[in-house]
């Protein structure tokens, strides 16, 4: 490849980067009330009407063993965790620029305020959209249609099918947006691009650190 | 061959040599023939005459081959003789030279001419003045006899040889009388020389011919210098296979030491030197300032003071117009790094500015007692440096401050005229003096935040190099109490204090600065008063506390409050600084220990940190017993009482040796009473079992960790006082008691009686938690304190295992039993196996009680000490025998198995995985080839608890051993099922499983056949509930995009 043309971005450190703010609280529970928890799953005879039996699957209230035989599929102690922005941030930010050695959230192309997840109203059957505008480094990068197709390999590898993905860039950030978009939407030419071994490996690179 | 050489008639053998030896030859075959002549002028069996003579047709003969085959002949054969052996007469030398000397025209032979001379240089009979031999020997090697370039460069070596020889042994001799003639037939031989093996003889030469000859001509030393000049700078790849194993490096070496040797070189060696400096290439400039480095270092006085100022002017560029942001930090304890020589490749730039650096002080270095050479130098550096320390944003002023530091590090006289001059109002005082500041600061242009820290960096220069003068000299008063450091010292404390304390709180990067340079003046020697020490302390107190006081719940991460907690690290060993620490800061800290502080679990966290020496840790853990024993602490629901609790256990455990030194007698005598009764006593009902369970762990390493004699008294004393001699109810205190009588050395006289707590433990009773620590307690007390157990007892026990209640209870029985490895205990677990035959027995779950790790019935790890068990004190608290799982598991393994394939009956494989994930790896891992189907085997069963253990022993197989390899095609579909279905941990589990299947395997190939299977599988677990499981599920396709065969 020859030079970057930008060959200056401006760089955010990784910390800077958004995070999942709720590292879930639970596991920092204090060694003595783990233990309390193990010495409790010793128990043979647990007579109680059972509250801590339940939330651990391998206590069983009536003392026989191995006659389960359902599984319980609504041991998930809490509510579920829906595919949000911030997973799809997640998922994207570590895909590395195909020219310099940062990554896409480094370089700012990735925001998270530019991602939106809409989910259809039954998850069996409607279609639920990712859209992601990304911002080029420069208004003129001839490497935002690779950039846009990394992204578009790295979340259909990731997402259930049910997503439809839509990768726009961002508005008034490249002179040549709408063929850019266009581009980057086409079932047809996002096929054939997928069918070239070259640009292949080049995405196989970018998304190494994935 | 033999044959020849047992007639040992020396005609035979020179006709031999002769023949058979060809021209390039050392082989063995020449040396035998030669030893044996040898050998025969040894031992008088042949006079050197009768060699000579015998050898004498062939040494005259035509053919070139033949005649220097004689030489050769000759010249092994002498050079084989023990050097000092009398056969040579010093006659014979003469004539030999004589001889040798005369064959100097004939070409073939000329190498082994030079090989004898120089060996007979080396005997006794060697006289240098006899027969004029050393000088004839010079004559021969100068210009009308000897042409270098006519001669390969194995001959040219014996020809550096003899010379060398001749100064190493007759050194005295040439001083005197031939120091021209040996110059100058060394210039000749060395003229024009290539071969580096030459050329390092030399180098070598040149600089013994420097360091002897005192009175050589100038002509002389010119043509010296040229001989080794012209091979600056040196640089030489060893052809591969290079016999001499000669390096780039002795080249260099060799050939700097050359240069360096002779003071009168420097007035060519200097001009084009600097000439070379101009190079664009780093590499050579870094050797030109080495060799001046060296030069320096070992030219005389006077020479150095003739050309410092042209050296000066020459390399000051080189720094001053650096463009390199230099690595040397205000904070270090060094200014030019020790090592950095060897530390920095030769191309460099960073050692391009240290050299230089270096050179500066070498030439301080030479002018230590010459005072008017260093006042002039110092004059010119401080001259030409105080324009680009006009303003702080002066292009070179901080590489200006650090020559000047550097400097000021050499010696008294330098520190104390640098230090005025940076004192002076121009330079410093301007910003720090207090007279002075009011009149000048409208002139300039007041100092912002960046300038500050570029201020405070470059008195950090100033402060290191103080120290360094001080640890390498003895300070005496008259120079600590007059140097311009100490003269403006309340100025500069005041500046800093001030700048500390009124800067704002977002320039923290200033305010590490600050905080960095006050802790080096603290750590100056002879600088600070303990009332400015103090003074100090208060401000990093002030720092600490307002930051800790800020609406922030990060502060615990804030860099300023790191920087103040890593410089106190620094001062830990000054006994002084801790104490006013422990006296001013700790008290403001531990006011934030309150419940009501909502960080409060952070503040503990800081104050761990803070323990850097025994005293902090005897004073805070003092502190923290105190708060203990306030009823306030444990109350409510919160977790404050647990956390210190918890803090200090860690406190004691993750202490090094060198800080756990707390006497923990008088802990007990003190303070544990106080600490028990306001627990056990008052508080115990109200408090969670997690918070009994760590009161428990702190008694319990306090034990531990008291002497053992000590122990009968504790435990009557904790029986009597908090426990009572029996158990006839069940109480919350059955917690505390358990980790006294497991920390207890097992020798203490104490038998309780057991069947009392069986009978308590028979009735029914509602706490679960409180029943299972009774249950420990019986398995405490079957494995310390009972001297035997009656076998009817157990049977009857074991009779009675109908009842869930009674299995529990024989299983702790017989944990304490195995444990110990009692015989009993090991025969009544191997019945316990046969009981799995009945469906659906409760007796599987009890193998997990069995095998199962309990603080109770583990030692305490002490991770910062090398054995890990902490302190020694001959307290042997537990009766745990180290095999005792390793010798049951393979008694019971065999029984479990057998049991399974021939009742097919799941309980086996439950009992099985229990064991196992109670097992570490090492022990299971020689029967993985046994255990495996029967994993493989619950996988498939409807059990989730089964489901779970067996994956999770699944897991730690699969991370250690290949013999899933030939399982794969029963594993992938099945994992892939799990973790579609299943409880969220199932499904966790499964995946990982997964996970390391696809990417810790070798070989590849045989994981590619479940590549596509895998990847579409895996697409609804993509939407699966919970996020991390989705996680994990990524990683996986993403592994397996990536993969190929």
């Amino acid at each position: 490849m020859s030079d970057p043309i930008n060959a200056n971005p401006t760089v955010l450190d990784v910390s800077e980067l958004p995070k999942r703010q709720d590292t879930s609280t639970k596991n920092s529970a204090s060694p003595h009330d783990k233990l309390v928890e193990t010495i409790l799953g010793l128990s043979l005879d647990s007579d109680s009407e059972a509250d801590e039996a339940s939330k651990d699957d391998d206590i069983d209230n009536d003392g026989e063993l191995g006659n389960k035989l359902e599984y319980k599929y609504d041991d998930d102690d809490d509510e579920d965790e829906d595919i949000d922005s911030q997973e799809i941030f997640d998922l994207i930010a570590t895909i590395n620029d195909p020219e310099h050695p940062l990554t896409l959230a480094q370089l700012a192309v990735v925001n998270l305020s530019d991602i939106t997840v809409t989910q259809g109203a039954d998850k069996t059957k409607d279609l639920s959209e990712v859209l992601i505008k990304i911002t080029p480094t420069i208004t003129h990068c001839s490497l935002a249609t690779l950039i846009g197709l990394g992204i578009r390999v790295r979340l259909e590898r990731c997402l259930p099918p049910r997503f439809r993905i839509r990768i726009l860039i961002k508005e008034g950030t490249h002179q040549s947006e709408n063929q850019v978009n266009k581009q980057l939407n086409d079932k047809e030419r996002v096929a054939a691009a997928c069918e070239n071994e070259q640009l292949l490996s080049v995405i196989l690179q970018m998304l190494a650190n994935c | 061959m033999s044959e020849p050489l047992e007639v040992h008639d020396p005609a035979t053998l020179i006709h031999q040599f002769i023949a058979l030896t060809t021209i390039e030859d050392g082989s063995n075959t020449a040396n035998e023939f030669t030893l044996i002549l040898g050998e025969l002028i040894t031992e008088g069996k042949m006079s050197l005459l009768e060699f000579i003579q015998l050898l004498g047709p062939t040494l005259t003969s035509d053919k070139d081959s033949v005649r220097s085959k004689a030489v050769h002949c000759l010249s092994s054969t002498l050079t084989n003789l023990e050097p000092n052996t009398a056969t040579i007469t010093m006659k014979d030398v003469n004539v030999l030279i004589d001889f040798l000397l005369s064959k100097f025209d004939d070409n073939p032979s000329l190498q082994y001419c030079l090989r004898l001379i120089d060996s007979l240089i080396v005997s006794k009979n060697f006289k240098p003045s006899a027969n004029d031999n050393l000088q004839k020997i010079l004559q021969r090697l100068n210009k009308q006899y000897y042409t270098p370039r006519s001669h390969l460069a194995k001959v040219r070596y014996y020809a550096f040889k003899v010379l060398q020889s001749l100064l190493l042994n007759h050194k005295d001799y040439i001083t005197i009388n031939h120091y021209q003639l040996f110059t100058e037939t060394f210039i000749h031989v060395a003229t024009g020389e290539k071969d580096p093996r030459n050329l390092l003889i030399s180098f070598q030469l040149n600089s013994m011919i420097n360091k002897s000859f005192s009175q050589l001509d100038p002509t002389l030393v010119e043509q010296l210098f040229d001989v080794c000049f012209c091979y600056f700078p040196i640089t030489f790849t060893p052809p591969p296979n290079d016999p001499y194993g000669i390096t780039s490096e002795q080249l260099k070496t060799g050939l700097r030491n050359a240069i360096a040797s002779q003071s009168l070189y420097a007035k060519d060696l200097f001009p084009s030197l600097f000439e070379k400096l101009t190079s664009t290439n780093p590499t050579i400039r870094n050797d030109v300032l080495i060799t001046l480095l060296e030069c320096i270092e070992s030219y005389s006085q006077e020479t150095i003071v003739q050309y410092w100022l042209s050296i000066w002017n020459a390399v000051k560029f080189e720094i001053l117009h650096n463009e390199v942001t230099t690595q040397l930090k205000p904070n270090e304890d060094y200014l030019i790094p020790p090592n950095y020589i060897t530390q920095y490749g030769d191309d460099s730039e960073e050692k391009t500015l240290l050299l230089v650096l270096d050179l500066f002080t070498k030439i301080l270095d030479k002018f230590e007692d010459n005072y008017d050479a260093l006042k002039s130098y110092l004059d010119i550096v401080i001259t030409e440096l105080t324009p680009k320390l006009k303003g702080l944003k002066e292009k070179s002023y901080k590489h200006s401050i650090i020559i000047l530091s550097v400097l000021a590090s050499c010696n008294e006289s330098s520190f104390l005229t640098i230090s005025k001059f940076l004192f002076s109002t121009d330079i410093w005082g301007k910003y720090i003096d207090n007279e002075t500041i009011t009149t000048i600061e409208h002139q300039n242009e007041p100092l912002n935040t960046s300038k500050q820290r570029d201020l405070i960096d470059s008195f950090g220069y100033m402060f290191i190099a103080y120290d360094i003068l001080a640890s390498n000299t003895n300070l005496d008063d008259s120079f600590t109490q007059t140097n311009s450091l100490f003269t403006h010292k309340d100025h500069l404390l005041i500046f800093m204090g001030q700048l500390l304390q009124s800067s704002s709180l977002l320039e923290k990067t200033l305010k590490c600065k600050l905080i960095q340079q006050l802790t080096k003046l603290i750590r100056l020697p002879e600088y600070l008063n303990p009332r400015e020490d103090l003074l100090v302390i208060t401000y990093f107190n002030d720092n600490l506390i307002s930051t800790i006081d800020q609406e922030k719940t990060s502060w615990d991460t804030d860099i300023v409050l790191r920087e103040i907690v890593l410089n106190m690290k620094k001062l830990s060993n000054n006994d002084v600084i801790i104490s006013m620490f422990i006296e001013q800061c700790l008290p403001n800290i531990l006011n934030h220990l309150t419940a009501d502080f909502p960080s409060y679990p952070k503040i503990l966290n800081l104050l761990s940190e803070l323990v850097f020496n025994y005293r902090m840790l005897e004073t805070l853990s003092i502190r923290l017993l105190g708060r203990l024993t306030d009823a306030s602490t444990f109350a409510g629901e919160s977790q404050f009482g647990k956390l210190i609790i918890d803090t200090l256990v860690k406190l004691i455990i993750n202490s090094p040796e060198s800080i756990l030194k707390v006497n923990f007698e008088s802990w007990y005598k003190n303070f544990i009473p106080r600490f028990l009764t306001s627990i056990v006593n008052h508080n115990i009902d109200s408090m969670d079992y997690g918070t009994i369970e760590a009161c428990g762990e702190f008694l319990g390493l306090v034990i531990r960790l008291t002497h053992k004699l000590k122990h009968q008294f504790i435990i009557n004393d904790y029986m009597t006082r908090y426990h009572g001699t029996s158990f006839e109810s069940m109480n919350k205190a059955i917690i505390i008691s358990n980790r006294v009588l497991s920390n207890i050395d097992k020798s203490v006289d104490y038998s309780p009686d057991y069947t009392s707590i069986i009978g308590l433990l028979q009735q029914r009773n509602g706490d679960e938690y409180l029943r299972l620590s009774y249950l420990q307690t019986l398995a405490i007390i079957m494995n310390k304190f009972t001297k035997g157990i009656d076998e009817e007892y157990l049977e009857e026990l074991y009779g009675n295992l109908t009842l869930i209640k009674q299995v529990e209870l024989f299983a702790w029985v017989i944990k304490g039993l195995v444990m110990k490895l009692d015989p009993l205990g090991v025969k009544f677990l191997l019945k316990l196996v046969t009981k799995l035959k009945e469906e659906s027995s409760p007796v599987a779950k009890a193998f997990n009680i069995i095998y199962i790790d309990l603080p109770n019935f583990i030692p305490f790890h002490f991770p910062n000490y090398s054995n890990g068990s902490g302190p020694i004190n001959d307290v042997r608290n537990l009766n745990v025998k180290p095999l005792y799982k390793q010798f049951t598991f393979e008694q019971i393994l065999p029984e479990l198995i057998e049991g399974y394939t021939s009742t097919r009956n799941t309980t086996y494989l439950v009992a099985l995985s229990l064991v196992l994930n109670n097992l570490p790896s090492s022990i299971y891992q020689p029967h993985l080839k046994q255990i495996l189907p029967l994993i493989m085997n619950s996988l498939v069963l409807n059990s989730p608890m089964l489901i779970k253990a067996s994956l999770m022993t699944l897991e730690m197989i699969i991370a250690e051993d290949s013999l899933v390899m030939d399982q794969l095609d029963t594993i992938v579909p099945r994992l892939l099922s799990l973790s579609l279905s299943g409880s969220a941990e199932t499904r966790t589990l499964s995946l990982k499983c997964i996970y390391n299947l696809f990417n810790g395997f070798q070989p590849r190939e045989k994981l590619f056949k479940y590549k596509q299977q895998t990847l579409t599988q895996l697409i609804p677990v993509l939407d699966d509930r919970k996020r991390h499981i989705r996680k994990i599920a990524c990683d996986i396709r993403q592994e397996l995009y990536e993969m190929d065969v």
